[in-house]
């Protein structure tokens, strides 16, 4: 029941969808982010990736800036 | 005198008086001396930090308090990713409405969490109440959040050397328990006696004057808009925001919801001189702050009550001003009023539509975020007023080749070095996101075309503002821009999140490599810092740079716009 509505089920990710939308990238934002789209638990996915990779840049940032 | 700018003045007289007691109430709390709350709050504290297992005596050095707060930020945003992504079937959905696609998502998730709140979906068809009600908690989050960092930097200014700054999660949990929660409890009621909806029932069905039948939305927007007001977080509960009749439904609300929205900023430049024993210095950083933000003000309510030129050669009358995107109940005064101290202050709430305001208005918003530092957001205000501080006071110390001191504590290369990767930062953000867009959309102005409603001057200034208004993390917009896009989702939270964290790692370690040194007694070759004079070399320095980084923009935006229209 939960894996059914939870987007993010890992068994519904697809990661030739990842080679699709290198394929239609084209300088385009408009299509790279429908293709995005298509597939919510992929989007849901990098977008919290993207967001976790940033905060580990800030706790780099603090080293940095000790050292600095 | 004209009775709107009466209340004008009135409304920021009121501003001032109410925010000094509350500085005084909040250098208490942070002191740790006893308040009249505290028989209320100090149960709730405990019991907190028992189900949790946080040691609330603990002290934390610097970098300890900094990577509390990026691991809280950094747990709410993947708990609001998954809310906001699966919504549509979550409970406390009334009106059915559908979850967030991804880029949406993480735009909005970064939006509330960093405490911008600029939101690229309207809350009556884009949010459930679920939604509504988790974006009301990271406005607490985001808010507690800076006033917690800003009192670390406080401790940090204090005379005595060490590296231990105090808890901060008890600063965060004090922070929420005895200044948030209580203010927004009480203008949550005056609210909701003025009108405005508390409710978790869906959407009521009303007939209209011409007879039509239409839903109407509401929810629990009471206790969403005193928050959205007091953290300066600025995300409205519908897309109208505080223009909408159900978030401030009369003159009085709108005096009431300005006064909030200001309180907490002003506020903490006050707390700063009681906690460290240094009203002066609080003095010197309020008159500079308070004269450019009346610098900013004073013409953008004469612009917006003069009229529009543009309006005016259609031959339209201009008598009660340039009332294009305003609303009859607050007027021009009040609206241009609002407009300075929401992008002043990073609330971004709007009372009517910036993208409808004179040139000139329009620069000044988008100065007042270009600066913010002129009170700024809850905590970060002064965090950013700081780093000006630092960079005026090395300076200074060179001109009377002196060896620069803060509060006693020498400022020295590695100080100056981060100070100089902040102050950069914000301009580096706003101009290679501008640079971008406008690149984008004059390489494919018809693939791009449903971005901007005016190219030309205005629509630069759209692009200009938005990415302004995320690194300043105000989350204001002017309205004309087509945002829910992958590229304005996904670029626009980028820039939230390296300008509201960057900008408070730089000057808490700034503070705490202060706060280790030898503290050095005033003595007659000390630069004073909080003197008149002092104040006068720290808004050349604002103003210099500041004029340095954005005139070229500016020019190419709302300055080119003013001069086509005269």
């Amino acid at each position: 029941m939960f894996s059914k509505k939870v987007n993010l089920s890992i068994k519904h990710l697809k990661y030739k969808h990842l080679t699709q939308i290198h394929k239609s990238w084209n300088g385009n934002w408009n299509v790279i982010g429908k293709q995005l789209n298509t597939q919510a638990n992929m989007s849901t996915i990098i977008f919290i990736v993207l967001g976790l990779l940033v905060y580990a840049l800030f706790y780099k940032f603090i080293h940095w800036f000790e050292k600095i | 005198m004209n009775t709107e700018i009466l209340g004008v003045i009135f409304t920021y007289i009121l501003t001032v008086a109410l925010a000094i007691p509350l500085g005084r109430y909040i250098g208490k709390v942070f002191n740790y001396e006893s308040t009249w709350l505290d028989k209320v709050f100090n149960p709730v504290d405990k019991l907190f930090f028992r189900l949790s297992g946080i040691d609330a005596a603990t002290e934390m050095n610097w970098k300890q308090h900094l990577a509390a707060l990026l691991t809280i930020n950094a747990v709410w945003f993947i708990v609001s990713m998954l809310v906001l992504t699966n919504m549509s079937w979550l409970p406390l959905n009334p009106d059915g409405n559908p979850s967030m696609p991804g880029d949406l998502a993480f735009n909005t998730s970064v939006s509330f969490v960093t405490n911008t709140n600029l939101q690229h979906y309207s809350g009556e068809g884009g949010m459930s109440y679920l939604g509504q009600l988790i974006l009301m908690l990271w406005q607490f989050i985001s808010a507690g959040t800076g006033i917690a960092i800003c009192a670390v930097v406080f401790m940090a200014l204090k005379e005595k050397t060490s590296d231990t700054l105090g808890n901060f999660y008890s600063f965060f949990v004090r922070s929420c328990t005895r200044i948030l929660l209580p203010i927004t409890c009480v203008v949550a009621v005056i609210l909701v006696f003025n009108g405005t909806p508390m409710t978790l029932e869906g959407k009521d069905t009303m007939i209209s004057l011409q007879g039509d039948t239409v839903q109407v939305s509401r929810g629990p927007v009471a206790a969403f808009v005193a928050i959205k007001h007091l953290g300066t977080n600025g995300g409205g509960f519908f897309g109208a925001n505080s223009a909408h009749p159900f978030e401030n439904p009369n003159y009085f609300t709108n005096i009431v919801e300005i006064t909030t929205q200001m309180l907490i900023p002003m506020a903490m430049v006050f707390a700063l001189g009681f906690v460290i024993k240094r009203r002066k210095l609080s003095w010197m950083i309020f008159g500079v702050m308070s004269m450019g933000f009346l610098i900013l003000t004073i013409p953008t309510v004469i612009a917006e009550m003069n009229g529009s030129p543009a309006i005016a050669n259609m031959g339209i009358a201009q008598g009660m001003g340039s009332m294009e995107g305003k609303e009859v109940r607050f007027g021009a005064a009040a609206s241009g009023y609002w407009s300075i101290a929401t992008t002043v202050i990073s609330t971004g709430s709007i009372n009517s539509m910036h993208d409808s305001f004179t040139p000139i208005s329009g620069m000044n918003q988008m100065l007042g975020m270009m600066i913010n530092a002129f009170y700024g957001g809850v905590g970060v205000g002064i965090l950013n007023f700081f780093i000006f501080i630092i960079l005026a006071v090395f300076i200074s110390g060179l001109m009377v080749g002196r060896t620069p001191e803060f509060l006693g504590k020498k400022i020295e290369a590695k100080e100056m070095k981060i100070a100089m990767v902040v102050a950069l930062l914000h301009p580096f953000l706003i101009l290679v996101g501008t640079a971008t867009a406008s690149h984008l959309y004059t390489g494919n102005p018809t693939e791009y075309a449903g971005w901007l409603s005016n190219p030309s001057h205005h629509g630069f200034g759209q692009m200009l503002y938005e990415f302004t208004s995320s690194s300043a993390n105000n989350g204001s917009g002017f309205e004309g821009l087509g945002d829910n896009t992958p590229f304005w989702n996904t670029a626009c939270g980028l820039v939230m999140l390296l300008a509201r964290y960057l900008p408070i790692i730089g000057p808490v370690a700034i503070a705490g490599a202060l706060a280790g040194k030898k503290y050095i007694p005033e003595s007659n070759g000390t630069l004073k810092t909080d003197t008149a004079t002092f104040g006068l070399m720290v808004f050349a320095v604002i103003a210099i740079i500041a004029a340095l980084a954005f005139f070229p923009a500016l020019t190419l935006g709302p300055i080119a716009e003013y001069f086509s229209l005269h």
